[in-house]
């Protein structure tokens, strides 16, 4: 196969694009890994039901519970809605999946997750039925053209919104108390009440801010993806693997492994094998693991229990 | 409500003083249902074809329930209806509490691996297994009762491959398709074809399960010089996506897609991304028949959306009228007159057009290829196997 | 005689009445499924109950056996017994290959190197046609023969299944009972601590790995010989992940925990079919209600049970019902 420029200039733009949608969910995983010490299965979740709340209001017509409802709502409205609504599903993930089981270890949390991500998923076929559904994208055009490359708005409007999001989380981290506050739960969370932070209520905002950064990767890439109940499943997964790649529990090394791993797999799809392009990806992951086991942003190489 | 022993008693002294006053010259005329056995995939990722399945048998049923004299002499149909999930131990499981349920013929789930996991179980019971299941050997597993009531994947494969390079004129054929037993069966019988031809696809790529970028798999094909593309692939939201993709990265190639690119949830689900593309599909694209046009309209009625003719609803729709025809012509549903009937079967008028059993079981010999255009398909010629 | 022992050998006498009281194929499917399960469950409880170490590639190795032991039959014609002890072996030799370097890692990190060895083997599974025949799946696996008899049936294969499970339990129990598991314990409790006293940690954390991969590998070849037909599918992420929940359902470090585990949840959705279309989601739900309401298990259940039921404090909620019924 002949090098061609172009292509590669392709694989990158769209492994970038793709890569920052993992970088957004890793976070979410981060996230609630600091706070908690334990990894949120139903991660995907919290991508394909804003999905499909969003759908519900956009769309001229949606099949809901067997009935047609035609709601039709600017999608500013729409947006803010889901927002609201899944502020709801944070606090009550929290309440159901976590906050019983939060003197228990991480594997009951992990069990009680994919409970949780087994409920929701059959629970929106229930709701919605099977057919996939199809969100428009925020801008009118499918394709820009520069030169031979190919690039779609909604892809730079993916990598944009990650970017601004990892600055808004700088600067909650960093300069904010609430931001503070969630940094020492992370840290140590005994110290944290004893100096006098309600570590329960950061905890519950910590869930909530997941649900929220799952909505703002679902809206995204709903137009995308078309809205189906696996539409999180392998985003989850692939998000995990990056999240550890770049050193699980750090927020940058979230963001580089999403990309690295999206990156990769896109030139490893081309260049060795599309069949295998999923192997590629954790083939890396083992490679790093084995290498550097604290990933490679990783602070702290002993495993949080 | 509580029911103690004393209570039983009473109700039952009344039943039964009733039943001796007369009730039973109309109790006992109530003529015996026919019990006919379902296993759709309900649950899981492939639900949407058991949805469908579901929609095609339950309105055939209410429409042959509907009529006087039901099936034949008052008796009506009785769905008993499992789950087959996602997987083989549970389809297997799933067939096994049918078959304790005194059913006289089932409607397998449409996926091609459930029925082979399942063809052990089915050897040994003499009843008519409808199927919807395209992979060519479905048909071979040594079940005697198996009938297609689909074309298999060896005759919309040629179809697809001869409508490329003779109408199309391609002389270098590439191949998209799902890591699933449909795409790879349906990429395999194109090779085949090619093959016949004396050629070799230029690109033959496969995607895994639940990918969302395409890229890699397109910019190869673009790089092979494709000058059609032959896409394999049931899932509907895989083929929205990988449409916009290949619109997106400038693919202009003519693109010639199984039958689950024309079913209408793959259309309406790809927009205008679909338009131009061509779909190899197992009904009479147009549907000029009586029963089509009733079907469709009768489906829209009860379910307020458009079918998916072809692997969704309409073929468990045939089956279901095609056993009530037997059904009522032999006065009977012994399972092996049934299957005796099926197999001589000739010229059954049915939705996806005209049913005539071979040797093997297969029903469906013919495939239309269509033009979609704006979420429909417009005929382009039907081919004959 | 002990009275414990006496009761496990009513256990399984009452077990092995099954097939000859019941004759709907349905249940012995499922009791069939249900026992092969249950094998795949202990592999997993010796390494993540009684090690404390986690592994999501349960599947991965519950299909290596199958594969094997389903190639050696259809492909050199092999009997089925040596085939399925060479499934035993192959599984455990890859979770050598694949634990040896994967066990320096723990907690989360393994979990997911565990995830990725199992989707990478799903996709060899997937894309090794010339031995797997791809997602078409592996046809026409013989059923097992000793002398006249060919267990065909799913009455007659639940006595191989009933003997497979009794045996690993042995095993099992042995395990957990010799100085093997108490090593293995110590380094559950704290691996640094066991490492202190000379417990050589990283080789008993491999061993448990190899026993949970034999495990699984058994299991998947006596699958591959009940349902003759084999395709990837079967052996995915998901399954992994149902393997677990069986585990830390019924009780993780108990034997008769992974069982029970492995049984009640293979029968709950069968109990739950009736609900038609809701019943995966109230399953999900059954499962988040189980781990919260059920510290130690099924197991931890019923031993707090009965040891109220000792202590002479109000009988539990279903035998009020009971008897509030009786008295109306």
């Amino acid at each position: 196969m002949h090098f061609d420029p172009v292509a590669n200039l392709q694989l990158l733009v769209s492994g970038l694009a793709i890569g920052s949608i993992y970088a957004l969910v890793a976070l979410g995983f981060v996230l609630i890994y600091n706070a908690v010490g334990v990894v949120n299965f139903a991660q995907g979740e919290f991508v394909m039901f804003p999905a499909y709340i969003a759908a519900t209001f956009a769309l001229p017509a949606v099949a809901v519970f067997g009935g047609v409802v035609h709601w039709q709502l600017p999608l500013i409205a729409v947006y803010l809605l889901v927002i609201v609504l899944m502020v709801g599903f944070g606090l009550l993930f929290n309440r159901i999946a976590y906050y019983p089981l939060r003197d228990r270890g991480w594997l009951p949390v992990v069990i009680s997750t994919i409970g949780v991500s087994i409920f929701l998923r059959n629970l929106v076929q229930l709701t919605w039925g099977s057919q996939p559904l199809v969100l428009p994208p925020l801008f009118p055009v499918d394709t820009i053209a520069v030169g031979a490359l190919h690039i779609r708005p909604q892809d730079l409007a993916i990598i944009g919104v990650t970017a601004l999001l990892i600055a808004f989380q700088y600067v909650l981290f960093e300069r904010t108390t609430l931001g503070k506050q969630m940094r020492a739960t992370a840290q140590d969370r005994t110290t944290a009440r004893l100096i006098g932070i309600r570590v329960g209520r950061i905890v519950a905002i910590t869930f909530v801010y997941s649900a929220l950064l799952g909505t703002v990767s679902g809206l995204l890439v709903a137009p995308l993806f078309t809205v189906t109940k696996e539409m999180g499943a392998l985003i989850a997964l692939k998000a995990f693997a990056a999240s550890i790649v770049g050193g699980f529990g750090s927020i940058p090394g979230a963001i580089i492994g999403g990309l690295t791993i999206g990156v990769i797999e896109t030139f490893g799809g081309f260049y060795v094998s599309s069949a295998y392009v999923d192997a590629i990806a954790f083939v890396i992951l083992i490679g790093v693991l084995l290498v550097r086991p604290s990933g490679l942003f990783g602070e702290r190489v002993a495993e949080k229990a | 409500m509580t029911l103690d022993r004393k209570n039983f008693l009473v109700g039952t002294g009344v039943a039964a003083a009733g039943a001796a006053i007369g009730f039973p010259a109309i109790v006992g005329a109530a003529p015996e249902p026919i019990r006919l056995g379902t296993i759709p995939c309900l649950t899981g990722s492939n639900a949407l074809l058991g949805s469908q399945e579901h929609d095609g048998i339950q309105l055939a049923v209410e429409q042959i329930n509907a009529r006087p004299e039901k099936v034949y002499d008052g008796r009506p149909f009785e769905v008993v209806e499992e789950d087959a999930t996602n997987d083989n131990q549970s389809a297997v499981s799933a067939l096994n509490k049918l078959l304790g349920e005194n059913i006289v013929a089932v409607i397998c789930p449409v996926l091609s691996t459930q029925v082979q996991a399942m063809a052990p179980v089915m050897k040994s019971h003499d009843i008519p297994w409808m199927t919807g299941g395209t992979a060519v050997k479905n048909t071979q597993l040594g079940v005697g009762g198996m009938f297609r009531l689909r074309a298999s994947d060896g005759i919309t494969a040629a179809a697809m491959t001869n409508f490329a390079v003779k109408e199309k004129h391609a002389k270098k054929v590439a191949i998209l398709h799902a890591s699933d037993a449909f795409g790879t069966g349906g990429a395999d019988q194109i090779v085949q074809n090619l093959k016949k031809m004396n050629m070799d696809p230029v690109a033959n790529e496969q995607y895994p399960k639940d990918a969302k970028d395409f890229t890699a798999e397109i910019l190869k094909i673009k790089q092979s010089g494709a000058d059609a593309l032959l896409m394999y692939i049931q899932n509907p939201s895989d083929t929205a996506i990988i449409l916009q993709q290949l619109r997106s990265l400038g693919f202009t190639p003519p693109i010639v897609g199984s039958p689950s690119l024309g079913n209408q949830t793959a259309m309406e689900t790809a927009k205008k991304n679909a338009n131009g593309a061509y779909a190899a599909v197992d009904f009479i694209v147009g549907f000029n028949s009586n029963v089509a046009t009733h079907f469709l309209t009768s489906f829209y009625q009860r379910f307020h959306h458009n079918p998916d003719v072809g692997s969704g609803s309409g073929w468990v729709f045939d089956s279901v009228n095609m056993l009530a025809a037997v059904y009522r012509k032999q006065k009977s549903t012994d399972p092996k007159r049934t299957i005796a009937s099926l197999k001589s079967l000739k010229g059954f008028e049915g939705v996806l057009g005209r049913f005539d059993a071979d040797a093997e079981g297969n029903m469906v010999h013919s495939v239309s290829i269509g033009r979609i255009e704006d979420e429909k398909l417009h005929l382009v010629k039907t081919v004959s196997a | 005689m002990n009275r414990r022992v006496l009761a496990l050998i009513v256990l399984i006498v009452a077990v092995a009445l099954i097939p000859a009281v019941v004759h709907s194929d349905y249940i012995l499917t499922l009791c069939v499924t249900a026992g092969i399960y249950a094998i795949v469950v202990m592999g997993l409880g010796i390494l993540l109950g009684f090690t404390g170490q986690m592994s999501l590639a349960q599947a991965a190795f519950f299909g290596i056996g199958a594969y094997t032991s389903g190639w050696l039959t259809t492909h050199l014609g092999w009997p089925v017994w040596p085939a399925m002890a060479c499934a035993m072996a192959m599984s455990a030799l890859v979770a050598l290959a694949v634990g040896y370097p994967c066990l320096r890692l723990s907690g989360h990190y393994l979990a997911l190197a565990t995830i990725g060895f199992g989707i990478i083997a799903q996709l060899v599974l997937i894309n090794w046609k010339d031995v797997t025949n791809g997602s078409d799946g592996m046809t026409g696996i013989p059923a097992p023969v000793i002398g006249p008899w060919t267990f065909e049936h799913y009455n007659s294969y639940f006595y191989i299944v009933l003997v497979a499970v009794l045996a690993c339990a042995y095993v099992a129990w042995r395990i957990k009972t010799t100085r093997v598991g108490r090593a293995l314990e110590a380094i559950r409790e704290n691996e640094i601590a066991a490492r202190a006293t000379g417990i050589d940690a990283t080789r008993y954390k491999i061993i448990a790995f190899v026993f949970a991969g034999a495990y699984a590998g058994l299991a998947g070849s006596l699958l591959a010989h009940t349902t003759k037909f084999l395709s990837p599918d079967s052996y995915s992420f998901d399954q992994s992940v149902v393997f677990l929940v069986m585990l830390i359902v019924g009780g993780s470090s108990s034997i008769g925990g992974a069982i029970l585990g492995a049984v009640l949840l293979e029968f709950l959705p069968e109990v739950l079919r009736p609900l038609k279309s809701s019943y995966i989601m109230v399953y999900g739900a059954a499962v988040v209600v189980m781990i919260i309401f059920m510290p130690r298990g099924l197991v931890g259940l019923f031993e707090s049970l009965r040891a109220r039921w000792r202590r002479g404090a109000p009988p539990p909620l279903g035998a009020a019902a009971a008897a509030e019924a009786e008295a109306a």
